[in-house]
Formats: C-alpha cells, structure tokens, sequence
C-alpha cells in the first residue's frame, strides 16, 4: 500500500517484524508493544531506529511506561484505524504529541480514507499508509479543505480566535 | 446576533466545495455508500423511507430573518413548500434529492448557514434557552458559550468519528429551558460568591433506549476552563466509550459504567495538562464574542404583559394570546412572542414557506429582524413592544400563528414518526393531530394549564418522551402500532423520567387514555397546582385508577 | 434483510434511487420501477437468489442504495401489495395530508 510521510509518496525504509522474526541486526525495526516490553534492553542497544505499533484500545501511558518515559528512543509510532469511524487514535496522537511531546514519526495504518487526512494531519500524523491511486493528490486536496481552523491541535496552525485578537490588538495599536 | 466574520464565511463556504466534490464522487462511484454515509451524515443529509432528509443546522436556535427567508426558499426550490422544526432547534427538509444538496447548501451558506454536524458521531448542534439575551431570568446570555462551543467544535480533529453522537446545551438561566440534565453535557450558568460567573458541568444525560438524568461532574467551573475542561471530557470519552454496540455507546453508559466518581478523577487526570494550555479562554475572547451578541438598542417604554392581559380595553381573544404565548421580556414595554407551530389538526413543528415568509417579515417589523426556533418546535419573536402585539397578532393570525396555546396541551411535541423517518417504528403525527383536535378548546386547554405531552415513534426518543409530563411511545407489536404512555416526566431543572402507566394501547385508546388523566388532574389537584406537580404529589396510582375505570 | 422469511412467501426485492432516495422495486424487465404493483413477485429461493446479481450490480454502478427484500401480499390479478405499515408508507407515501403552500391572506383590519 502508498505510503506517504508529509505528503510525499515514499518506499517504506522500516521493516515490520513479527513476534516470532528475530530482530536483524541493523535497519529500523517495526516491532509490537508486547515485544518492545519484553525484549527491551537487546532493542535499545542497537544502533538503528526502532518504531513500534500502538493498538488503538492501549492507553498511551502503557506505551510512555514500556519505554521508560522517553518516547522519543522511538523513531515511529504506528497508529492503528481498524475502522475509518473508530476515532481512538486521533486521540492517542494528540496525547502522544501534546502530553508526551513525542517528536517521532507517527504514522496511520488500517482504514483509512482521504477525507480523514485532514483530521488526521490536525491530529499530528505525519505519515499514512493509503490505499490510492494518488495518494500526494488525496493528501494535498484534504490537508487543504480548509483555509482555517476554529481550535487549537497538535499541528502548528494558528486558530481563528488567536487571529482575531491580533488583529484588534493591530487595531488598538493603530488607534 | 453573531454575524460571521471572513473566517467563519470562508470556513462554510469551503464545506459547500468539500461536499460537492464527496457527492460527486459518490454519483461517480468512487465512494461507496458505506464510505460515503458518515459524510453524508457529517452535512445533515439522510436517507429516509422516500427520499433524502437534510438537517440544517441553527445553532442555538437563533436566525436572523434574512436566514428564515432563505429556508423559505429551500423549502419551496428543492422541497414541497415546507419544513419541520425540530426539538434540536433545527429544521428539516423531507424531500431532498442527493443531486441538489451541494446547491442547497451554497445557498445556506450565502446567508450564513450550513449543516455541519447536524448528524453523525460528531459534536452536534449546541443547543440553548431559546429565550437567552432577553430572559429576565437570566445571568448571562448563554449563546456567547454556546458560539465558542460551536467555533471549537467545528471539524474537531480529534472528535469527528466519536463512539456516538454528542449533544451540548447550555442554559444561563435558573429556569432550564434547555433541558441541560438530558444531555451528553449540559451547562448550566451559576454566580460564585465572588459574583464570578462559572458553569455547573453536568455530565451523562440523554433519553434514547436507556434514559438517564445527567449527574454533576463539577459543580462550579471558571468561565475561562470551558474548553480545556469539555476537552478533557470528550478525550475519556473518545478512549473509553464502547465502540462494540452502538447501543451502548453513548457517554451516559460509560459514566454510569465507571461511576461519576471514577469518570471524575479520569477527566481531572486529562484536564490537568489541559488546563492551562491553549484552549484556555482569556478575558478577551470572551469579549470578542460577547461584543458580537450586543443587546439591540431598546426603547425607553414602560408596561409588562401583565398590565396587557389585566387591561379591560384589551380584546379577550387577544388577551389569550398574549397571556399564553407572550412572556415577560427583561427590558420594560418589551415582550418575548413566542409563535405556536401547533395550530388544531396541524402537524407539530411543520411550517410552509409562505409561513417562513411572514414570521421573518414580523420580525423585521417588530422584533429588530431576530427569530428564535424552541426545542418545543415553537418559534419566537423576541423583542417585540408590546404595543405593537395588536397589529402582529393580527398578522399572525391570519397565517394560522396565532394558537394561544404555547405550553399547553395542544402545544404537542411530536417527532416525523413513520410518516418519514427510516427508524421509526409508529406514527407520531396522526396521534398529535388527533389529540390536538381533541383538546381544541383554548378556554379548556388555559383551565388545565401547562401540560407537556410528547410523542416519539421509537425508541431513540427524538421527541423526548420520557421527560414528557404525559410521553407517549409508538412501538409495532407484530405489524400493530401501540402507544405506550408514560406520567411525570420532566426536562426542566427538576428533571424526572416519566414512569409507565398501563400496558400499550392503539391510538384511539391512547386518546382516550389521554383525555381520563386530564380528567382525574382536574378533578383531584390543588387549587393552582400544576398537572406535574399533582403527579409528583401523588404519583402514578390515582392516574391507574383512571385506567380501570376506564376498561 | 433483516428479517428472517418464509420460504414460500411471495416476496419483492425493493431499494431507494440514490440521486433522489425515491423508492424503486425491482420489475420483470431487470429495470427499477416506483409503482409497486410493477415489482416482480418471486416465491421461491432460487428465483430470488437469480434476480440479485443484477441488483447488486445497480448497487454497485450506483443506480440505487439500501437494497431490502421484503414480504408482500401477493394477488395475482392486482398484483403485489404492502404487508405492513412500514412498506405500506414507502410504497404510498405519508399518511398525513401534507402542508401546502398556500399565500397568506392581509390580515384582518384591526376592531
């Protein structure tokens, strides 16, 4: 399936490994919640990024306690949407990149529809994996639906009500 | 009124393009209608037993009458020349095609309108008093929370695929108008000892097939929290609401499922690195907002509607009219008019274009250009001086608005029922009908006072039936359509649910069911005493006597 | 399709047009039509089984949504009729008498 990170169309560079695979040697590594617990100090002392999948019914605070409390030892997070209308992770993102100022890549799996990618990149997802046919043509239309936005996320934009208060303030200056 | 600045134009007008292009993919094909539903949903449209069904929003029930002139005109270019007003403060369209909803709304959203999130598992239409600014009741005006409730919920990136639907009213009243207890969250306006105005945070409620009061979550919240606290709240609902069994899936089972004080010490956990983040609401925006809701320029006059009533000069039947349907407004010689849409044989709720027309041209004559819809399928006009209620009584009259019955028994709450809707189980319409004809008589109808009876054709409960002072359920036991009726239910700020009373009945024996409680109040209450109160006094047992009598 | 049917019972296969929601029935011809008594009535399994590739593949070309089989009253000289109050609505419309737009006469002059 396309893979996008920021819009862009890109190979896959991580290797998602099953439970049972052992872990070669180098390149990033995509591994379960279970085994980054389990099998912990021979990860971390390999010199290649390490990302792992976050079930959408595990809170995020299992996941900051697996790793110690330094999410960003992780270089992904891979979110899952088994269901486009099953919400948990918009959540979960927005937890991991404001709560826990989680600096990785966070990247959503399963489900997932072009008109959700403007939610979703609010929500502070980077990457998706997308089944289209043209999938930087979907994420560049979605990202843009809208000009503005009403309430603060994780992304960097700037919400309306901030706007406003600029520009009065603008106006009492000039007053 | 709020008036929409360039950013919230911008905002609606890029929804028109969004949903063009979603519709024109699915009449291409390249959405399917599993892919496409929850779009639809997200603008209000749905498929009903015989065409597409399109909510549109009025958020808090207030429109301008250029707005109402707009549904006018939707009703008569894309409809059958009418609409229904619901008791979300909206209205709906029957008749709708999928081709033409995208033109629909561009011209809502010309005038300032939309249907964003008047369906699907999103953050709904925030609902209100619909008497808020001018209430003399009041503490604040509740629409300038309700707005910035609305600004921060529109296409919410985090909320829009929540567990279920999520419903916020909000009142600044003593007097609960807005039924706040049966909601998801309901906001109700209190003074701290300091004079500071705050919210009481009440979480949980809702109707529906499992009905339950709200309970409160925080008893006094700062004004400057409302967001960064109703953010916290929805993010435990988002994680912990039930997604196996749409049934289940509304918040008041998670609190109840968790228990207040376990859902309390969750949302206070999310909130405490909320709190003091960028949803905080400075001083500023709040008087940003509030500037933009400014009470309109009042004349010097005097008089209360009162002194009108008592006025021996006063025409009866006009006295009648002003006594049930005109209320006190908080500004002297001014009223709050309040336009009965359940005139006798009517159906509740429905008005036609050319009915639109004159209630918007009312208000332009007399109440400063401002129209409210009621979560009764009412409408109001709420600044108009009192001398010129003759003349818009008149007016009104002769486009069958004037029914002196608001909050009466005839004043029917009715949900479109079977008649219309996919979900439905029972009609509802022809039973509201036909106990309107059956209590036809004003003069009777003002002697037994006010008395709320609602009618839902399911269990989803749109009209509200088990806070119904008399509910009334449609339910098909194999293929018959049987009413079950429930006593004592209540929406206001003694919230009750209505207890059963008999087993389900056909709906000539619903009406005459109907009529023997009316009966047994009247000849068993205090002088004074209200139909709910003498139900609360003596519950349920006298009224069952009715029933037996009756068999 | 919820409901579980007799095997024998007459039965039409019904569904609402997707450019306008109208209620359609599935005739004889393979076309959809909006008069009920024009629907194709089967009563056995096989010929209903035989009918629904071509449904599902107007389903699929987007001719029409919610596609439902249901049970009707069957007289062969009228034809199909609706069984119940539900499928007598879609097929009739509302029982109501549905408001009519009229224009509102001037009020009358004060007394």
């Amino acid at each position: 399936m396309p893979l996008l990170e920021n819009g862009h169309h890109v190979a896959d560079r991580w290797t998602a490994l099953p439970d049972a695979e052992p872990v070669p040697d180098d390149g990033p590594v995509l591994v379960s919640l279970d085994r980054l617990k389990a099998e912990a100090d021979t990860l971390w002392t390999r010199s290649a990024p390490i990302g792992v999948r976050l079930p959408n019914d595990v809170p995020v605070s299992a996941l900051v306690a697996a790793v110690g409390g330094a999410l960003d030892r992780l270089s992904l997070i891979v979110l899952s949407f088994p269901a486009f209308k099953d919400g948990r992770a918009y959540t979960q993102a927005r937890q991991l990149r404001d709560t826990h100022g989680y600096q990785g890549s966070l990247r959503a799996t399963g489900d997932v529809l072009r008109d959700q990618l403007y939610f979703m990149a609010r929500c502070g997802i980077d990457a998706v994996e997308i089944d289209s046919t043209d999938p930087e043509g979907d994420w560049q239309a979605s990202v843009t639906t809208f000009g503005a936005v009403y309430q603060p996320a994780s992304d960097d934009r700037t919400p309306i009500s901030v706007q406003r208060l600029a520009a009065l303030g603008r106006k009492g200056v000039a007053a | 009124m709020y008036q929409y600045d360039a950013h919230d134009q911008a905002l609606v007008d890029q929804r028109v393009s969004e949903f063009r292009d979603q519709v024109s993919r699915r009449l291409s094909g390249a959405l399917t209608e599993d892919q496409f539903k929850p779009l639809r949903l997200m603008n209000g449209l749905y498929l009903q037993l015989h065409a597409y069904m399109l909510r549109v929003a009025i958020p808090y029930g207030t429109l301008s009458s250029h707005q109402m002139r707009v549904l006018a005109h939707i009703a008569r270019r894309y409809d059958r020349g009418y609409g229904h007003f619901t008791t979300r403060q909206n209205i709906q369209y029957n008749w709708i095609k999928l081709a033409d909803a995208p033109d629909i709304l561009a011209d809502l959203a010309a005038e300032q309108m939309h249907a964003i999130q008047t369906s699907g598992n999103c953050i709904r239409n925030v609902t209100s008093d619909p008497w808020a600014g001018v209430a003399a009741d009041e503490i604040e005006d509740p629409r300038i929370a309700a707005e910035i409730l609305r600004q921060w919920s529109t296409f919410h990136p985090e909320f829009s695929f929540l567990p279920r639907k999520f419903k916020i009213a909000i009142t600044g009243a003593p007097t609960d108008r807005a039924a706040v207890k049966v909601h998801d969250i309901g906001l109700r306006m209190h003074r701290d000892e300091r004079g500071a105005v705050g919210y009481e945070v009440i979480v949980g409620g809702g109707l529906g097939r499992t009905p339950i009061i709200g309970k409160t979550l925080r008893p006094f919240l700062p004004k400057e929290h409302l967001l960064s606290y109703l953010e916290a709240i929805m993010r435990v609902y988002n994680t912990h609401g039930r997604r196996d069994n749409m049934y289940k899936a509304r918040i008041k089972i998670l609190v109840e499922a968790l228990g207040i004080d376990e859902f309390r010490r969750q949302v206070e956990a999310e909130w405490e690195p909320l709190r003091d983040g960028a949803l905080r609401l400075p001083p500023e925006t709040y008087a940003a907002i509030t500037e933009r809701f400014a009470p309109p320029l009042y004349e010097q006059r005097t008089g209360s509607v009162a002194t009108l009533v008592r006025d021996p000069e006063t025409d009866p039947a006009l006295a009648r009219w002003v006594q049930a349907n005109v209320a006190p407004h908080k500004v002297p010689g001014y009223g709050i008019v309040n336009i009965s849409l359940k005139g006798t044989g009517q159906i509740p709720g429905d008005a036609t274009a050319s009915q639109m027309e004159l209630v918007a041209k009312m208000a332009d004559l007399y109440s400063l250009g401002e129209i409210r819809v009621t979560h009764e399928q009412n409408l109001v006009l709420p600044h108009v001086r009192l001398s010129d209620l003759p003349a818009l009584w008149r007016t009104l009259d002769a486009g069958d608005l004037a029914t002196p019955n608001v909050g009466l028994i005839s004043d029917i709450i009715a949900c479109p029922g079977l008649d219309y809707c996919s979900l439905a189980n029972a009609r509802s319409i022809p039973l509201a009908q036909a106990l309107s004809e059956r209590f036809s008589d004003m003069t009777r109808a003002q002697a037994i006072g006010p008395l709320h009876i609602n009618i839902s054709g399911c269990i989803n409960a749109c009209a509200h039936h088990h806070v119904g002072h008399i509910g009334v359920l449609g339910v098909d036991r194999k293929g018959e359509e049987l009413y079950q009726i429930t006593l004592g239910g209540r929406s206001d700020e003694a919230a009750a649910l209505g207890r059963i009373v008999g087993p389900a009945v056909p709906a000539h024996q619903a009406i005459e069911m109907i009529a023997g409680f009316v009966d047994t109040y009247l000849a068993i209450r205090h002088p004074g005493e209200l139909f709910i109160d003498t139900v609360e006094r003596l519950g349920t047992a006298p009224f069952k006597e009715t029933l037996h009598a009756a068999a | 399709m919820a409901r579980k049917l007799r095997a024998d019972a007459p039965r039409i296969i019904t569904a609402n047009r997707l450019i306008d929601g109208v209620v359609v029935y599935r005739a004889a011809d393979g076309s959809w039509t909006t008069r009920l008594n024009k629907a194709r009535v089967v009563t056995n399994a096989p010929d209903l089984d035989a009918m629904m590739p071509g449904c599902m593949a107007d389903v699929e070309a987007c001719q029409v949504v919610s596609l439902d089989v249901v049970e009707v009253l069957h007289d062969p000289k009228a034809g199909p009729r609706p069984l119940g109050q539900r499928e007598t609505i879609r097929a009739a419309g509302p029982t109501i008498v549905l408001p009519v737009d009229r224009p509102i006469p001037a009020a009358r002059p004060s007394a």
